[in-house]
């Protein structure tokens, strides 16, 4: 009984759903809803299952010491560093934003902030660096920290230079001569939300409602830079420097987009390695059939890189008029789409009646490999 | 005298007006069929002369109030089915509701002067129990379930079913002595998929004739499993070969283990094992994707023998360039038959082959068809209305 | 020698690929293409007829390892849809990985723009639920997107107000390295007659070929040469001054495409003299 109430049960589900498929009344459909949702269910189980035989077996390793038990370490260490993450994340410097009350959160983000609103910003428990002034120079701004003005007397192609940042030794010189010393630009952090920009500047975040390309800016904020293509007059841009805020889910983002994105591109990479030495061993002319492989690959390879397809055949057979331009390209899409094509159809086929055949076979009981027999 | 001329007159006059507007004819609404009930109703006539547009009135049936109009269409954007009858598909229905339809044409002289057609008989939007459309594909499937059946029964009378060699598979022995004799494990990757894929149920099957080998010939299996459900099936099927050899002492729930569930993550794993471990076969059947060649050449490397098998058409170029043996398409899962010589399953097999026969015979047939302009087969399995 | 050569250690061929790789990537040596493939200048050509304001949306179905490959042809569409004033709506719909991975990019070439997050463009994200997110959408976007990937309710989202489902969107493409393709033409085309275009990776072009011969989809992306065909043709229209990924990576898979042709008539060539002189001792 064991064994035969698991056959039962898939045999019934499994004609059930093949029955289904014909049945386009809303009932067949809620109930395919409903598997799906059992199905997904069943999957956190699984994982469960999953996640506890991965512990056990690589603590058991450990634990025995048996060779390259030290590889079970770094699963470990794998498994609990993006967790712990999210877990830093969560515990360390809440985000004050998300700590003052709604209306105050969006009269912050959307600025500027007059007196009474940075008042009840302080009383909420933010403490704000008094607002910087901004001047506009020309096509730039300066955020002055009322210490040191940069000259307006600069020639247009110097501005533009600025413009463009390119702040190199030769303009440093041509600064000096006039004794005036451009502060040393760095590329600062700079993050993007939405229509606002929060850009780090030393110790500070500053805060600007107003989309412009950044530059350079300099780390001690004597004077900052920031150019953008369309002028503002200083008065246009309301501008307040605010405490740096911590930005929630950091950790992980940065664990994702700095670990986990270059891991799994370099994985995928390794194929251009091994496509080559597998070429070298395959891509020979013992029979006919390995000879037309050879010469699909050849010619696939020839149309896929501008550098042969474009140029090189250009430069070859550029004045044969009766060839069309884009030969080698005709002759990829005709392989790929005509012998190619046909050959992956029949495959197709073949696998899909295979399948059919493997599941009646499930479903009338006879293949019980599911079932662990 | 003078009056009837009047009267003729007018006669011919009221009939010229009348017959440039003709209400549509043949008015009929029946429920979309193969649907839920959400495609809603659709309303069919035939056009009507000199009608410019089309409103379509409707009104629930059991109610007094006055049709309301849900839609209008200009005459030369109509709908036109084969028959001629042009057709609208009121999706805005309530299902199991009760409406009558009517479609009332207008002209370019005037919009206040219309035909309306006679109301239709009453219809509702309902779920449908049975999809026209896919009748063809039932067909098949029956077909193809018969078949099965009658070659399972014509295996279990004791018909001889014969079975062409399938090289991979004859290798299978070969190769687990290969590995017993170099004193090196045996790997086993079923895939990517879950037991949702008949490509992993395969592979199960062909990891159990290799288990029952490998543990007679006292050679460890090794199966890294990309999915927990997979990695249960598979322990408990290696289980099962030991206990029934006779070497229980042989299963290791350490030998069938999960890895992760991350593609390139898994593939990263499975490569150190295999470089490490440095096994003597290596079994790549399942369903695989871009890490296919990646695990081929990593054992190639480290001089095992490779037997593969997928069911991914895009990754078979891979397997049958790197690897020393590779099932091509439904040898795959021809593969637990071949092997267990298990009479009910070759019977399926025979059945499947003579599907494939008989859908060459369609396809040649259809070919013909195609060519002398009858075009009604390229639609035969077509789910769409 | 010939032995050898037929038996060549593998990470000869390693080093000999490495250096290819490489060096035309840190030197950046960008390689245009001239030859337009018909399924590139099809899905352009559809975007291109569009009116300022209408709607495309792009579902970003592919993961980091295929990043180098699709991300191009995402930047490419972006940079067209951004600088014809089309609205862009952003999703995952298979494959969470890329979450992330788009959300920066539809920032940073909005900004470039000058487009603004809300009335320009949007991110959804991804959400779990598979083909019934597919058909749900169909009927209303917010059903299955009631809030973007910041938390904001598509009520508060300036150009979503006018988008309910399939209806409002011009043009849906699918950025795909899985098998999403099929699901988004057999359902949403087949369904909804929605107008469809993809961007695929290079081994997956061919079995997509039938679907564009249908009429089922407008055109195809094929991998990293669709992505700088693409950047050809908007470079080509003035459309962005910035130099894409494609150009650059078209320069370092043709050094190595002729690194490969290289090596495998070097093979060959070692082949037939081995086989030459096996036969003449024989």
């Amino acid at each position: 009984m064991k064994r035969q109430i698991p056959i039962i049960l898939c045999s019934l589900l499994g004609f059930c759903l093949v029955v289904r498929y014909f049945i386009p009344h809303r009932l067949s459909q809620d109930f395919e809803s409903t598997v799906n949702d059992w199905v997904r269910i069943l999957a956190v189980f699984a994982f469960v299952i999953g996640l506890g035989s991965l512990i056990r077996v690589h603590l058991r390793r450990i634990a025995m010491k048996v060779s390259h038990w030290q590889y079970s370490i770094v699963v470990f260490v794998g498994l609990l560093l993006m967790p712990l993450a999210a877990l830093v994340d969560f515990v360390k410097t809440p985000n004050q934003l998300a700590s003052l009350p709604a209306n105050l959160t969006s009269k912050l983000q959307n600025g500027p902030l007059s007196a009474t609103v940075r008042q009840a910003l302080t009383e909420g428990g933010l403490s704000l660096p008094p607002v910087v002034t901004v001047e506009s120079v020309g096509k730039r701004w300066k955020i002055q920290e009322q210490r040191q003005q940069f000259a307006t007397d600069a020639s247009s192609e110097i501005i533009t230079q600025l413009d463009q940042g390119k702040i190199d030794t030769i303009l440093r010189q041509k600064f000096s001569v006039r004794d005036l010393q451009l502060p040393e630009s760095i590329e600062v952090t700079v993050q993007s939300k939405g229509r606002r920009w929060l850009l780090e500047s030393g110790a500070l975040w500053y805060l600007l409602t107003h989309q412009k390309q950044i530059l350079t800016v300099s780390r001690d904020t004597t004077a900052a830079y920031i150019v953008g293509p369309n002028p503002v007059r200083s008065g246009d841009l309301p501008v307040y420097a605010s405490r740096k805020f911590s930005k929630q889910g950091s950790s992980v983002n940065w664990l994702f987009l700095n670990v986990y994105v270059p891991l799994d591109a370099t994985m995928f990479s390794l194929l251009a390695f091994f496509i080559a030495s597998a070429a070298y061993r395959a891509f020979r002319a013992r029979t006919m059939d390995a000879t037309l492989l050879l010469l699909a690959g050849v010619i696939l390879m020839f149309a896929n890189a501008p550098l042969l397809a474009n140029q090189f055949w250009h430069s070859i057979f550029g004045g044969l008029n009766f060839l069309p331009d884009a030969f080698p390209t005709l002759v990829k899409d005709w392989i790929l789409q005509v012998p190619g094509m046909a050959a992956r159809r029949a495959i197709q086929i073949g696998l899909a009646l295979g399948a059919i055949s493997q599941s009646l076979r499930i479903l009338l009981g006879i293949d019980r490999a599911w079932m662990g027999e | 005298m003078k009056y009837r001329l009047i009267t003729l007159l007018l006669g011919i006059f009221l009939s010229m007006t009348s017959w440039a507007i003709e209400p549509p004819t043949e008015v009929r609404a029946v429920d979309v069929p193969s649907d839920d009930g959400s495609e809603g109703i659709q309303i069919t006539w035939n056009p009507a002369i000199g009608s410019t547009a089309y409103r379509i009135l409707r009104r629930e049936a059991f109610s007094a109030d006055e049709p309301t109009e849900i839609g209008e269409i200009p005459a030369d954007q109509a709908e036109h089915l084969k028959d001629g009858r042009l057709r609208y598909i009121d999706q805005t229905t309530q299902i199991k509701t009760a409406y009558v339809y009517q479609v009332a044409t207008s002209t370019d002289d005037s919009d206040d002067v219309t035909a309306t057609s006679e109301e239709t008989a009453i219809v509702k939007a309902v779920g449908n129990l049975f999809h026209r459309k896919k009748s063809w594909i039932l067909v098949f499937i029956v077909t193809f379930t018969a078949l099965t059946l009658v070659f399972i029964q014509l295996a279990r009378s004791g018909r001889k079913m014969f079975i062409r060699n399938i090289s991979a598979l004859d290798a299978v022995e070969e190769s687990v002595g290969r590995a017993t004799e170099m004193g090196r494990p045996i790997f086993f990757i079923p895939g990517l998929q879950g037991l949702d894929s008949p490509a992993t149920i395969a592979a199960i099957n062909i990891f159990e004739s290799v288990a029952s080998e490998a543990i007679q010939d006292q050679t460890r299996m090794v199966a890294p499993s990309f999915d927990p459900i997979v990695m249960n099936v598979m322990q408990s099927s290696l289980k099962e070969v030991c206990t029934a050899a006779g070497r229980p002492d042989m299963y290791s729930e350490d030998d069938v283990f999960f890895v992760n569930d991350r593609q390139f993550a898994y593939v990263a794993a499975v490569d150190g094992m295999i470089a490490r471990d440095k096994p003597a076969t290596v079994f790549l059947q399942g369903y695989f994707y871009a890490e296919s060649l990646i695990l081929a050449e990593v054992a190639h490397s480290i001089g095992a023998i490779q037997i593969a098998g997928t069911s991914s058409d895009t990754q078979l170029p891979f397997f049958i360039a790197a690897c020393d043996y590779t099932l091509i398409g439904e040898e795959l899962f021809a593969a637990g038959a071949y092997i267990k010589k298990d009479a009910l399953q070759l019977g399926t097999l025979k059945a499947q082959d003579l599907v494939k026969l008989l859908l060459f015979g369609l396809m040649v047939l259809g070919g013909f068809l195609v060519v002398l302009d009858i075009n009604w087969i390229l639609n035969l399995f077509s789910t769409t209305l | 020698m010939i032995q050898k050569l037929l038996s060549l250690d593998r990470r000869w061929i390693f080093l000999i690929i490495a250096v290819v790789v490489f060096v035309p990537a840190i030197l950046k040596i960008p390689v245009p293409v001239s030859t337009i493939s018909n399924s590139t200048q099809q899905l352009y050509d559809t975007i291109e007829g569009f009116e300022p304001g209408e709607v495309v949306m792009i579902s970003l179905d592919y993961g980091p390892s295929s990043m180098a490959e699709l991300q191009p042809q995402l930047t490419a569409l972006l940079h067209h849809c951004f600088a014809k004033d089309l609205r862009v709506i952003g999703i995952n719909w298979a494959v969470f990985d890329s979450v992330l991975l788009g959300q920066n990019e539809f920032d940073r070439v909005a900004r470039l723009h000058g487009k603004t997050y809300g009335p320009d463009y949007c991110y959804l994200g991804y959400k779990p639920g598979g083909l019934p997110n597919l058909l749900d959408m169909g009927k209303d976007i917010s059903s299955v997107y009631p809030k973007d990937v910041h938390n904001k309710s598509l009520t508060d989202i300036p150009m979503m107000k006018a988008i309910k489902n399939y209806d409002h969107i011009s043009l849906v493409v699918d950025l795909a390295s899985v098998g999403s393709p099929p699901f988004w033409i057999n359902y949403v085309y087949g369904r909804f007659q929605q107008t469809l275009a993809l961007g695929v990776t290079g081994v997956m072009i061919s079995e997509l070929y039938p679907a564009l011969d249908a009429g089922q989809i407008v055109g195809i992306l094929p991998g990293l040469l669709g992505a700088a065909e693409y950047e050809y043709l908007i470079q080509d229209a003035n459309y962005t001054m910035e130099g894409g990924d494609g150009a650059t990576g078209m320069g370092i898979q043709s050094f190595l495409h002729v690194a490969l042709i290289l090596i495998i008539v070097f093979c060959n060539i070692a082949f037939f003299i081995d086989r030459r002189n096996r036969s003449n001792i024989a």
